[in-house]
């Protein structure tokens, strides 16, 4: 059985701290599906985006654990509890009722899914031998040099997506008049 | 800390996303979930990105994160739409193109 649970519990505060925001990632997402009020699970996927914004510091992604906090836990996340406030919604618990056997069914999924891609894994080495004598982490110096020299036309592009996506949220939140209805 | 660790944390936060987007019938609930589902891609590639060292991951999840941003804005305006017309948020009563 090429299944080992290879848990090296190394004893370092690295894995110590990853541990802990590991396991609040995994519970404030169950709590996003399990909350009733779609306030608390809003705040609760905040608790979530946080969670691996730290996971990001540990894996030396200093730039886009930044842009995490500050673009989905800020900005994204105040749109959508406006949206919410705005809206008054009631906190019914709807649940699909005959999707929840599906949901079930997914759940009885996940183990096996995760099994199949663990021993693919452990049995090819994806990983090249890693030698981590070029430091390589994500500071801005060197995001920005890749995004504006190899990244250049996405780069530009995803502004142009932007300015689409801006234009487009306000022309079909306001066409809601009286002679256009939706 | 090692690969299989955050490979583990990423298909369980992935896979939560996706049983509540088909759990949930409230729409904004629905829309979290999909933002559940790309911050879990999100880690995945910062961790393959880390443990490959290589950084072209870390510039993928910036356009991943700007997809998210347009993805969020125009599925709220059309939410705001939507509660305007049916006047309720339920997946479960806006069925006009149900056959």
């Amino acid at each position: 059985m090429g299944f080992s649970l290879q848990f090296k519990l190394e004893n370092t505060m690295e894995s110590f701290i990853f541990y802990i925001l590991s396991g609040l990632c995994i519970a404030s997402a169950m709590s996003v599906i399990l909350f009733r009020n779609p306030i608390s699970s809003a705040l609760a996927l905040v608790v979530c985006m946080v969670g691996i914004a730290g996971i990001f510091v540990l894996l030396d992604a200093h730039f886009i654990a930044m842009i995490q906090l500050a673009v989905y836990a800020g900005a994204i996340m105040v749109l959508v509890l406006f949206v919410i406030m705005l809206l008054n919604v009631g906190s019914g618990y709807e649940i699909h009722r005959s999707k929840f056997v599906w949901g079930l069914v997914g759940l009885v999924i996940l183990p096996i899914f995760t099994y199949l891609f663990w021993t693919q894994l452990s049995g090819i080495s994806i990983l090249p031998p890693t030698i981590k004598d070029t430091v390589n982490d994500g500071t801005v110096e060197k995001i920005g040099m890749l995004l504006f020299t190899k990244y250049l036309f996405a780069f530009e592009l995803a502004s142009v997506v932007i300015l689409s996506a801006l234009t487009g949220a306000v022309l079909i939140a306001k066409s809601n008049s009286k002679h256009n209805n939706l | 800390m090692n690969l299989n660790l955050l490979i583990l944390v990423s298909t369980t936060i992935f896979s939560l996303g996706a049983i509540g987007l088909v759990l949930r019938r409230n729409l904004i609930v629905s829309l979290m979930c999909i933002e559940l589902m790309l911050n879990a891609i999100n880690l995945l590639l910062v961790s393959f990105s880390h443990y490959n060292n290589n950084l072209d991951g870390q510039i993928l999840v910036i356009f991943v994160m700007v997809l998210a941003a347009c993805e969020v804005a125009v599925g709220l305006a059309l939410i705001i739409s939507i509660f305007k017309h049916f006047k309720s948020l339920d997946t479960k009563e806006i069925n006009n193109l149900r056959g």
